[in-house]
């Protein structure tokens, strides 16, 4: 057992054990809070260690991707979701012994076999020397707009249209087919 | 053994988060909440793509493209289940997976 | 080292928010009684549940903003690298926010960014 004292590893390892222990805390939250608006919250805080994950393995823009989309947008949307579906004092029914056996077995089968695999498995690390491109955004950018071999343009521009569809599919499903409001917008 | 983070240990974390989220995809009742499950798996496998484009293809980006996808394909799909949801508890008030159980709204 | 301000800037937010509830907890005296722990508007008598639901328009602004908000995640690496590949760069985005103001241009037709 070796224990490094080089500070700036040090303070790597502290922020990984910290943000590993508030993600798994605030994720077991998410699926077992009886109140829905909760689980929304311990979601939010999920992300935002994701956020920190990212950061620590240096890609700092994904990491700022993920607090502008995800926290800032899908925990908006799901606030949005629970505010229209559901009210504060409406307490979820835990799910039945036999579901909740049934997850339990399910989540405990396929973290043993995925642990179990990767033990076994000898992953082709890079080597020491590797560099990490400099800077992340950049990099992305110059892939995103590479239209030759292994470049991304194709996705870049499917993403576009994945996003059009779901606009219209989402304002033709959720609209009000009344068009006069029904509910009481304050 | 040692305890800074190597490969393993972020395959470890990035794996109890998403066995989490299997868990609340099966047990969730409310079916905002087996999205907010759904959010947690895209969230981890986001994340393993991360961890092997920093341990083992370094001076490459993909991975990290691929994180990219992953978040705007979240985003759309976030937006699609909650425009259903909506719908569905407009015509049946209720967003009890266990409840909607016909296919004629 | 970069984020060293980052994670103080964290630390110092907790400590300062969970030492203010603290305080408050410890040294403010405890009394309630019927009248003081009513929920009051301004002096005013609260109406109706304070959680009523919400138009559905609020959600569609939202998923609006959430759609633009992915685009400008993607904009903002292309704006780095913009210089390097000159025109053919301007094309590629344009496809992208072409199709994505079908999206606005849809949502506007449709009435939904009508305030109602």
């Amino acid at each position: 057992m070796d224990i490094t004292l080089n500070p700036a590893d040090l303070t790597h390892t502290i922020a990984f054990y910290t943000l590993a222990l508030t993600s798994i805390v605030a994720a077991l939250i998410v699926v077992t809070a009886k109140r829905i608006f909760r689980a929304a919250v311990a979601l939010a805080v999920v992300l935002i260690c994701g956020a920190g994950f990212y950061i620590l393995l240096n890609y700092d823009f994904i990491a700022g991707v993920q607090l502008l989309v995800y926290v800032g947008g899908i925990v908006i949307l799901i606030v949005f979701a629970v505010m229209l579906t559901s009210s504060l004092e409406s307490i979820e029914e835990p799910p039945s012994l036999g579901r909740k056996a049934l997850g339990l077995f399910s989540s405990l089968a396929f973290l043993a076999t995925a642990v179990i695999a990767f033990s076994e498995t000898k992953f082709p690390l890079s080597s020491i020397s590797a560099e990490q491109p400099k800077d992340v955004a950049k990099a992305v950018g110059r892939k995103l707009l590479d239209y030759g071999a292994g470049g991304y343009v194709l996705p870049f521009e499917v993403i576009s249209l994945l996003l059009l569809a779901s606009v219209i599919g989402a304002i033709v499903v959720a609209r009000n087919p009344k068009r006069k409001n029904e509910g009481s917008a304050t | 053994m040692s305890f800074s983070p190597e490969l393993h240990h972020w395959l470890i974390l990035s794996t109890i988060l998403f066995s989490i989220g299997i868990y609340g995809v099966l047990t969730r009742r409310n079916a905002v909440g087996v999205l907010m499950s759904v959010e947690l798996l895209l969230n981890s496998a986001a994340m393993n793509f991360l961890i092997f484009n920093h341990y083992a293809s370094k001076p490459f980006i993909d991975g990290a493209i691929m994180a990219l996808f992953i978040i705007a394909v979240a985003a759309a799909e976030a937006v699609i289940a909650m425009a259903l949801f909506v719908a569905i508890f407009r015509s049946r008030k209720t967003v009890d997976v266990t409840q909607i159980n016909t296919l004629k709204g | 080292m970069d984020y060293f301000f980052v994670a103080l800037f964290v630390g110092m937010a907790f400590a300062l928010v969970g030492g203010g509830l603290a305080i408050s907890y410890l040294v403010a005296p405890n009394r309630p009684n019927k009248v003081k722990s009513q929920p009051y508007e301004c002096g005013e008598h609260t109406v109706g549940p304070s959680w009523v639901h919400f138009n559905v328009g609020y959600y569609l602004f939202a998923l609006l903003f959430l759609v633009f908000d992915v685009e400008a995640a993607f904009l903002y690496p292309w704006a780095l690298v913009f210089r390097e590949f000159g025109l053919i760069a301007l094309f590629e985005v344009g496809i992208f926010i072409v199709i994505l103001l079908f999206a606005l241009v849809y949502a506007w037709k449709k009435g939904v960014l009508e305030w109602v």
